[in-house]
């Protein structure tokens, strides 16, 4: 006898992606654009601290604005509190006729035109502060339009591929990414991975930043990377140019989901139902109904071509070697 | 003639559908469904999959049972009882509408 299936228990979802298809804009024969993140070759007159030496494909403009931006009158579109600030820095987002303005409470507004492939920054002093936040929101709006999927996870490259550390804020995926960049592994991504859902799904790289939480911090950078700033909450360092790599596409082999255990490191494949409730989860989108249609079947599109896995381990620095090895072994397998 | 039955619910008479109000994919035999409307997500199984697959055209419940028991080693009494809660879970969270059949 085969019982009848039942409805599983609903899980609301919080996030998702734009809506827009759009042809991606490729420029050729410019020589002189050649750093990239997340798949753009990004030209920009201010200096940028995080990029990834080629491997773009689309322009991606980002400039310095002139003046003060003027917040919009209309509605925003979402609003949120910052991750890592204590809650006190906020993050407005307003969808405007051309685009869209990110506003920041500390920073400033950043506006954004995904169809011109155009970001505009806010004059500032902070500049890592702003690179960072650059290569936040504002990009993810820009390559969903691509079509790309934002998936809140970290991502480090093993032999077999790109593999997806995926968690929500505080659970870790900064420290174990840093744990493969100590035993040799590229770090792809520290926060927000760009995947893109060709027949063979990829990573295109982010920026080549890690910042970690002090309370794992040991005070000195680890080889190949380099310390470039304090602030609240997170020590940011930097890939050193020689293990940063390119931008170029890596193929997912794996998304791994980070959870905690008090026995052990183990590691089992995700059941399909609550993998589609962790990346739902863990991605990104428009609060509209055509903005989670889509988000959700790329989403499930992702999870259908990529294995999903349970990672149990314990939230301890002495066991962070032990986790990367095992990892790497079942992408390996 | 009014109906007897309680508004919404779902009867072997009962013409389903997929609500617009939701998008669905099909994953390793299962299926995910997302209500746009409510931001809620919910799984089926492999069987609860090929019953939401065939209530993507207007079905009558009667059909969908019997497509059921020709598939699977299942008495009829247990598999209508089945498979009218589940049909009855899917509308009660707007995920298909129903009518009670005497228009088709």
């Amino acid at each position: 006898m085969v019982p009848i299936s039942s409805l599983a228990a609903p899980d609301r979802m919080t996030v998702t992606s734009t809506g827009t298809a759009c042809v991606p804009r490729v420029v050729a024969g410019d020589a002189s654009v050649n750093a990239a993140n997340f798949g753009f070759r990004v030209r920009c007159g201010a200096p940028l601290r995080f990029l990834r030496s080629g491997g773009g494909t689309e322009l991606l403009d980002v400039v310095v604005a002139s003046e003060p931006a003027q917040r919009p009158a209309t509605a925003p579109c979402a609003d949120w509190p910052l991750a890592g600030l204590g809650g006190k820095v906020r993050g407005t987002l307003y969808q405007l006729n051309q685009g869209f303005e990110f506003w920041t409470t500390d920073i400033g507004a950043y506006r954004i035109d995904p169809e011109a492939g155009r970001i505009e920054m806010p004059a500032c002093d902070d500049h890592l502060a702003r690179e960072q936040r650059l290569w936040t929101t504002p990009a993810a709006l820009c390559f969903m339009h691509r079509g790309d999927v934002p998936l809140h996870a970290a991502a480090v490259e093993t032999d077999a591929g790109a593999v997806l550390l995926a968690a929500p804020h505080h659970r870790g995926k900064t420290t174990l990414a840093l744990a493969f960049h100590r035993l040799g592994f590229r770090v792809l991504s520290e926060d927000l991975a760009c995947c893109r859902l060709d027949r063979e799904p990829t990573l295109l790289p982010g920026p080549a930043l890690l910042r970690i939480r002090p309370d794992v911090y040991d005070g000195s950078p680890p080889p190949g990377t380099h310390s470039v700033a304090t602030r609240p909450g997170r020590v940011y360092i930097a890939v050193d140019a020689d293990r940063r790599g390119s931008g170029a596409p890596v193929p997912i082999t794996a998304i791994v989901f980070l959870r905690e255990s008090a026995s052990g490191i183990a590691m089992e494949r995700a059941p399909v139902a609550t993998a589609i409730r962790d990346l739902w989860t863990l991605g990104f989108h428009l609060p509209t109904q055509a903005a989670r249609a889509r988000s959700f079947t790329q989403l499930t599109q992702l999870a259908d071509a990529v294995p999903t896995w349970n990672l149990y381990r314990p939230a301890e620095l002495g066991a962070l070697a032990e986790t990367v090895a095992r990892v790497v072994e079942l992408c390996r397998a | 003639m009014p109906s007897a039955k309680a508004p919404g619910a779902v009867t072997t008479s009962s013409v389903v559908v997929a609500a617009k109000d939701q998008v669905s994919s099909n994953l390793a035999g299962e299926v995910v469904v997302l209500s746009l409307g409510t931001g809620r997500y919910y799984g089926l199984d492999r069987v609860g999959a090929q019953v939401w697959n065939l209530l993507l055209t207007p079905a009558r419940v009667a059909d969908i049972r019997d497509a059921i028991v020709r598939q699977y080693d299942v008495e009829p009494d247990r598999c209508e009882r089945d498979v009218l809660a589940l049909l009855q879970r899917l509308a009660d969270q707007g995920l298909i509408e129903l009518t009670d059949g005497s228009d088709q």
